[in-house]
């Protein structure tokens, strides 16, 4: 009966909202003839309004709302069944009031208005219908292994994810997630869950159910806990869910960690340098590379590290170099090609210390230039259509990071790759020149 | 003749009118109750209240570069999509299993509850007639259809039990590229140029190829904008004679005569934007703009002949043809300049067998020419410059086939082929940030439903958002009172094929 509740009240709310306009709409010559209706209208809205209180009723027996949080949504709903029931008397035996039925229908009108407002906010939560509602930050891990897992971690987790049906106003399952208490006392089966020995917080037990299962929690379509928060609720719970724990109590492996700089908008993988000290730059110190025309952008929104392109700009040239005093730190990949930059320019480009990924292709570098380089974090390195050779390769293998260097249409050969390649085992170079044999129908891929 | 270009007064004339039409109709409504109910609806459909805070459309500039949630590995996408459906059962999907079965009819059981879109009765079981080996060092099944993809197999990381709810070509083509089987919802494409705006000013975020004779079944709302700003719907280039239609200079015109007139129509633009405020008509300035810096750009970067001969040679192009591999390597050109989104679609790969172009012996040997060498060139080509890294090609289609012989209207075919089949079919990926020489998922003995690792069409177009830096859960517009994504309330990223 108590799932009805929220089905039902949509029957009182429309037509007794339409008898009340009928009312006044019936003041107008063009109105009258509607008037009939009002009666019987009236009278559907009235018993949908009884049905709707009986229902509620039901609902707030079932427990999973607290009595004081729906006290007064109650009693406005109890007001406004008693009223339509009377207003049907009033129909039925009108009495010599001038506009009776008009004011009857503007006090119902009021009374439906403000129960249904009530539900609403106790459905959707209170500020449902404030326009400006504050902008929900995805919440994020805070890094500092000294944060109280409870207050700065779980906590806000649960507020996110849990507090909607567990919270002050529905605790369904009986089960509170508000305050640490609460947590601990937990809900209609309590804390633990399972046998002695293979004893678990039901909380693990029941965020670990896979998806389709129906007592997976939160449920279904609801927002669902990150891989990552499970295992730090988890690991937490099992070490007696104190408030005192820290997080580097928790032991958590690298990967966990690691996993929670992603939400910082890290990457976890090597592709980028690693920069939580590093603070984004301004945009009007970006607006002069803008109007020269290169295309600069964050790594990600908010990210601290930037790419450069400057691919487009013929006119590029070593004295451009000028344009990025002040942004070096911030720096992760800059895109050369084709520009008309010489040896001259890798000065300014060795100096930038999180350099990750340089396109250097079709430009008039060469060997000496590229000996600069020997000092960066350099991931990725474009030489394509450039003058070097395997003598401006080898000055590479000092670079820790390096991961792949592009030679294609450059001057490197061939038989000198055996030897750079033992001296740098890790890197992948591709030397190009892909020629595919349509004759055999097997393909064969040879290099240069 | 006449309507193939509307002159300046037609066109304003037009505008005219339509304002006209729309001001009528508002006062209609606002004479009637209706207005009553009617506004909020006609507001939430203007971006006037929808807009602002959390969109990353400026209407002023909507192609602005822009920088996604994440760093993402992929900057940009060339997506294959073979209209009509390749038979994954003759590429790429070896079951042994289901050639000792070829001739029997097929259990009851399979057949039960189950719709075709021709297959009547009782069809009869048809084994692969692909030749197929365990290639490179990943040991990927390949077939000897496509003998030269198969050289490059350590690059691919396939999906093999990627599932749809459609079996019909349209609905399926609108599912895999839009999210949603129905008409009106934004391309794949035009959500990646919302998200990502474009890194050349003078080239559209998102160009659309065609080859095969055809367009797609479902049309041109495949790459449509749906309700996001119409500058976000593809840009349909031709690989063969204007690479843009409508794009040079009317006979008698010059490029002094043109700028004036855009200025001119901008200007007109201008004052309609300040009386009515609608942002389609910034865009509508800007989309002139871009035109215009276009008629210099584009023919340098459609143009193919200016590559070297080896590189045609590579491709097996044949320039001043309208042909999928000319699309191929015009995408490589158009991602190495910074667009963001290449979307190419083939037609005819729909292999029923009633004829010998749609022929499994035939028909799709002759598709598989056309296409086995122009993708393995690109996929090598991007890797020699050191863009494969970063650019994300996808190949794929809108179902699979099935594992019975189709038996259109109980009658036997005069060719083998085989019936659309939505429950289990494959999609490869390449580069962009996937992990080389993967294969995820397995269907059963006869690859008719997946066993393990089954993907949605939602799920490939999250992990697709993924690896371009977006998540496919927060991506989303405004429309009609409630934030839209690509992705419905579906879509898992597919990790297993992350790099
Ligand atoms: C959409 C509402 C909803 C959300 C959100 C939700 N739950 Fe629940 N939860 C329920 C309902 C309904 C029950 C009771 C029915 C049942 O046992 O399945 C329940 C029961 C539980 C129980 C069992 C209580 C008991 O003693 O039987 C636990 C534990 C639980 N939830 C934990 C959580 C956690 C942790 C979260 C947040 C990560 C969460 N829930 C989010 C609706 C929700």
């Amino acid at each position: 009966m108590g799932v009805l509740h929220p089905l039902v009240i949509h029957f009182p709310i429309a037509l007794l909202l339409l008898a009340f306009f009928l009312e006044i709409y019936g003041l107008s010559a063009t109105g009258k003839k509607y008037k009939a209706s009002i009666p019987l209208i009236t009278f559907l809205g009235g018993i949908g309004a009884v049905f709707s209180a009986l229902s509620g009723y039901f609902l707030m027996n079932q427990g999973d709302y607290e009595v004081s949080s729906v006290e007064l949504h109650r009693n406005w709903g109890i007001a406004l069944a008693i009223g339509s029931a009377l207003l049907i008397v009033l129909y039925r035996f009108p009495p010599k009031i001038p506009h009776i039925h008009l004011l009857g229908q503007g006090a119902l009108s009021i009374l439906v208005l403000v129960t249904g407002h009530l539900g609403g906010n106790l459905t959707h939560g209170e500020d449902f219908l404030s326009l400006d509602k504050p902008k929900k930050e995805p919440k994020q891990i805070v890094l500092n292994q000294d944060a109280l897992v409870y207050a700065e971690i779980i906590a806000p987790i649960f507020e996110e994810k849990c507090v909607a049906c567990h919270g002050k106003t529905k605790q369904k399952g009986k089960l509170k997630l508000d305050q640490i208490e609460n947590v601990l006392k937990g809900g209609k089966n309590g804390f633990y869950h399972g046998s002695e020995e293979g004893k678990m917080a039901l909380m693990s037990h029941r965020m670990r159910l896979p998806l389709s299962d129906k007592q997976h929690m939160p449920p279904k379509g609801k927002t669902q806990l990150t891989e990552r928060e499970i295992v730090i609720i988890e690991k937490w719970l099992s070490l007696g869910a104190r408030s005192k724990l820290l997080l580097k109590d928790l032991q958590l492996t690298e990967e966990v960690v690691s996993a929670s700089m992603e939400e910082k908008n890290m990457p976890k993988t090597a592709d980028w340098p690693l920069v939580p000290d590093l603070a984004a730059v301004s945009e009007t110190m970006l607006t002069p590379l803008r109007d020269r025309g290169m295309v600069v952008l964050p790594l990600a929104s908010g990210h601290p590290l930037l790419q450069i392109n400057c691919q487009s700009l013929s006119d590029f040239s070593d004295k451009d170099g000028e344009l990025f005093k002040g942004l070096e730190k911030n720096i992760a990949s800059i895109r050369l090609s084709g520009t008309r930059i010489s040896d001259k320019s890798l000065k300014w480009i060795s100096g930038l210390p999180n350099l990750s990924k340089l396109y250097l292709d079709n430009t008039l570098i060469t060997d000496e230039g590229i000996a600069l380089l020997k000092n960066t974090e350099l991931r990725y390195l474009n030489l394509v259509g450039t003058s070097i050779t395997e003598k401006g390769l080898r000055t590479l293998s000092s670079l820790p990071l390096l991961k792949s260097v592009y030679l294609y249409q450059s001057e490197v050969k061939i038989e000198d790759m055996a030897e750079i390649q033992q001296r740098m085992p890790k890197v992948y170079f591709d030397l190009g020149g892909y020629k595919i044999d349509t004759l055999t129908m097997e393909v064969r891929t040879e290099e240069k | 003749m006449n309507n193939k270009r509307l002159s300046l007064a037609e066109e304003a004339h037009l505008l005219d009118a339509q304002l006209a039409t729309r001001r009528l109709f508002l006062k209609q409504c606002s004479m009637g109750l209706g207005a009553l109910a009617f506004s909020p609806l006609i507001n939430a459909c203007t971006s006037e209240s929808t807009g602002s805070s959390n969109t990353l459309f400026d209407p002023t500039k909507p192609l602005l570069p822009k920088t996604p949630h994440l760093p993402g590995k992929a900057k940009s996408v060339i997506y294959l999509h073979m209209a009509g459906a390749p038979s994954q059962l003759e590429l790429f999907d070896y079951k042994p299993e289901l050639k000792k079965l070829d001739g029997q009819l097929c259990p009851e059981s399979l057949l039960k509850g189950k719709k075709f879109a021709f297959i009547r009765g009782v069809p009869k079981m048809l084994g692969t007639i692909g030749e197929f080996k365990q290639r490179g060092q990943s040991g990927a099944w390949v077939s000897h259809y496509m003998p030269h993809l198969a050289g490059v197999a350590d690059e691919l990381s396939f999906l093999k039990a990627v599932h749809t709810d459609q079996f019909n070509h349209a609905p399926a083509q609108l599912l895999m590229q839009t999210g949603s089987a129905r008409l009106g919802r934004p391309s794949l494409g035009s959500w990646v140029t919302y998200g990502l705006g474009s890194e050349n000013a003078n080239l559209p975020g998102f160009v659309v190829l065609t080859s095969g004779g055809q367009n797609p079944d479902a049309g041109k709302s495949v790459w449509g904008s749906g309700f996001l700003p119409s500058v976000y719907q593809g840009v349909h280039c031709r690989s063969h004679g204007e690479p843009v239609l409508y794009l040079d200079n009317p006979a008698n015109v010059d490029g002094n005569m043109r700028k004036a007139s855009i200025d001119a129509i901008n200007q007109a633009n201008k004052e309609t934007y300040k009386e009515f405020n609608d942002p389609e008509t910034l865009s509508r300035i800007s989309q002139y703009e871009m035109a215009f810096r276009m008629q210099i750009s584009a023919p340098d970067v459609m143009n193919i002949s200016d590559e070297p001969a080896y590189i045609h040679e590579m491709y097996g192009t044949e320039p001043g043809k309208e042909s999928f591999a000319n699309n191929v390597l015009l995408a490589r050109k158009l991602v190495e300049k910074g667009v963001r989104f290449v979307q190419l679609f083939d037609w005819g790969w729909d292999v029923h067998g009633n004829s010998t172009d749609t022929s499994l012996e035939i028909g799709l040997v002759n598709k598989c020419k056309q296409i086995d060498k122009a993708i393995t060139a690109l996929i090598l080509d991007l890797k020699q410059r050191g863009l494969l890294e970063e650019t994300l090609i996808v190949w794929g289609s809108e179902f699979g086939r099935t594992p019975m012989q189709e038996n259109r209207n109980g009658l036997e075919m005069p060719f083998k082929g085989r019936d659309h089949h939505a429950d289990a079919f494959t999609i490869w990926m390449c580069g962009g940030g996937t992990k080389a020489g993967t294969t995820y998922g397995e269907t059963d003995e006869i690859g008719f439903y997946p066993v393990d690792g089954k993907v949605s069409v939602y799920d490939v177009q999250a992990t697709i958002l993924h690896l371009l830096g977006f998540n496919h859960e927060t991506f989303t517009y405004p429309f009609q009172g409630r934030p839209f994504r690509l992705t419905d309330v579906e879509g898992t990223v597919i990790k297993p094929i992350l790099s």
